[in-house]
C-alpha cells in the first residue's frame, strides 16, 4: 500500500514527487522488494513528519519535513555505494566497482586511502590487458627492453634504440594472466574490506 | 580551526548504530519514532534519513529484525526489534563504551 498523502496545493504534490524521484534514482540497484519496502518506509516517515511540521501552509510544512529528512543523494549514498560494491564483486563488473569505490571516497580517510589503492590496482590490471593487445598491434615497441647500459624498461617504449626485447610474444599471456589474476584478487579483496558486516 | 559541524557529523556517524540498539533494547520502535527519541535525547540536529541505511545494515547483520504493522488509520509502520545477537553485540558495545566515556569525561573535566 502506498502512503502518498492527498495534498491540496499543487506545489506540494510536485515537491513530493520530485523528492521521491530522487529517492528512486538512488535505490536503482536494490531489488524490487527492497526498493518498495524502503520507499514505503520513507513515505510514512515523511508523511508523519509533515503532519507534525510547523508552517503557514501545506507546502511550507512539507518543505520543513523534507529539510529535516535530508538530501537523499547524501543519506542514501552509503546504501548505494555498498550495493554497487556488492553487485560489482558478484558480477566482476569494473564499472560498478569503480562507482562504489568512488562513492566510498565520501566515507572517511581510511576509505579514501583504500579506495585509491584499489583504484590504482584495478588501473594496473587494465593497463596489463592493454599491453597484451598492444603487442599484437605495435609489437616492435611493446615488451621488456634491456638497454646496453644495463637499464631496463617495461611497457610501450617509444625509443628502443639498441635495446633487446626479452619476452617476445610471451608478454601477451604473461600480461593477460597477471591482469585477470590481479582483477580477481582485488575484487575479492574489495568484498572483504568494504563489505564485511 | 576545526570544522565543528564536520566533527559533530563524524561523532554522530560513529555512535548512531550504538544509539539505535540502546533504544531498541527497551522495546520495539518504528523509524520515525526512533529518530524522534534520538533527536530528543542526544542529537537534535541530524538528517533523519541517515537512520535508514543504518537500519538496513543492522538488519542485514541480523542484529535487529522488522515487521510491518498496519494501524486502524491505514498507515503502515515498520517496527524494528533487537535480536538475541543484537543484545549480545550491544553488551560488547557497552563494555567498550563505558571506559572510553569515563576516560574522555575525566580529560574534559581536567582541561
Amino acid at each position: 500500500m502506498n502512503v502518498i498523502p492527498k495534498f491540496i496545493e499543487r506545489n506540494s504534490n510536485k515537491i513530493w514527487n520530485d523528492y521521491f524521484r530522487r529517492i528512486r534514482k538512488n535505490l536503482i540497484l536494490l531489488n524490487q522488494q527492497q526498493k518498495q519496502d524502503l520507499i514505503k518506509e520513507l513515505e510514512v516517515h515523511i508523511y508523519e513528519s509533515f503532519l507534525e511540521s510547523k508552517g503557514e501552509n501545506e507546502t511550507e510544512k512539507l518543505l520543513n519535513a523534507l529539510e529535516r529528512m535530508g538530501d537523499p543523494d547524501e543519506f542514501l549514498k552509503p546504501l548505494l555505494s555498498k550495493e554497487l560494491l556488492i553487485k560489482g564483486t558478484k558480477s566482476f563488473s569494473l564499472v560498478a566497482i569503480f562507482k562504489g569505490l568512488y562513492l566510498n571516497i565520501y566515507s572517511g580517510i581510511k576509505a579514501v586511502f583504500l579506495s585509491l589503492v584499489f583504484g590504482l590496482g584495478f588501473f594496473l590490471s587494465v593497463i596489463m590487458a592493454i599491453l597484451a593487445v598492444a603487442k599484437l598491434i605495435i609489437p616492435g615497441i611493446v615488451g621488456l627492453f634491456m638497454f646496453p647500459d644495463g637499464n631496463w624498461s617495461f611497457g610501450i617504449i617509444s625509443n628502443t634504440g639498441g635495446a633487446d626485447e626479452i619476452l617476445g610474444y610471451w608478454i601477451i599471456p604473461i600480461c593477460l594472466i597477471f591482469s585477470v589474476a590481479l582483477y580477481i584478487f582485488l575484487t575479492h579483496l574489495v568484498k572483504k574490506v568494504f563489505l564485511k558486516g | 580551526m576545526i570544522d565543528i559541524n564536520k566533527w559533530q557529523s563524524q561523532v554522530r556517524k560513529g555512535i548512531l548504530e550504538f544509539l539505535i540498539l540502546l533504544v531498541l533494547e527497551k522495546r520495539e520502535h518504528y523509524g520515525y519514532e526512533l529518530v524522534k527519541i534520538i533527536k530528543d535525547s542526544i542529537f537534535d540536529e541530524f538528517s533523519e534519513g541517515t537512520i535508514y541505511p543504518l537500519l538496513t545494515r543492522l538488519q542485514k547483520s541480523a542484529l535487529i529484525k522488522s515487521r510491518w504493522v498496519t494501524r486502524e488509520t491505514g498507515i503502515p509502520r515498520k517496527y524494528y526489534e533487537i535480536t538475541d545477537e543484537g543484545r549480545n553485540s550491544l553488551k560488547l558495545m557497552k563494555a567498550t563504551w563505558s571506559p572510553i566515556s569515563i576516560a574522555i569525561q575525566k580529560l574534559v573535566n581536567e582541561s
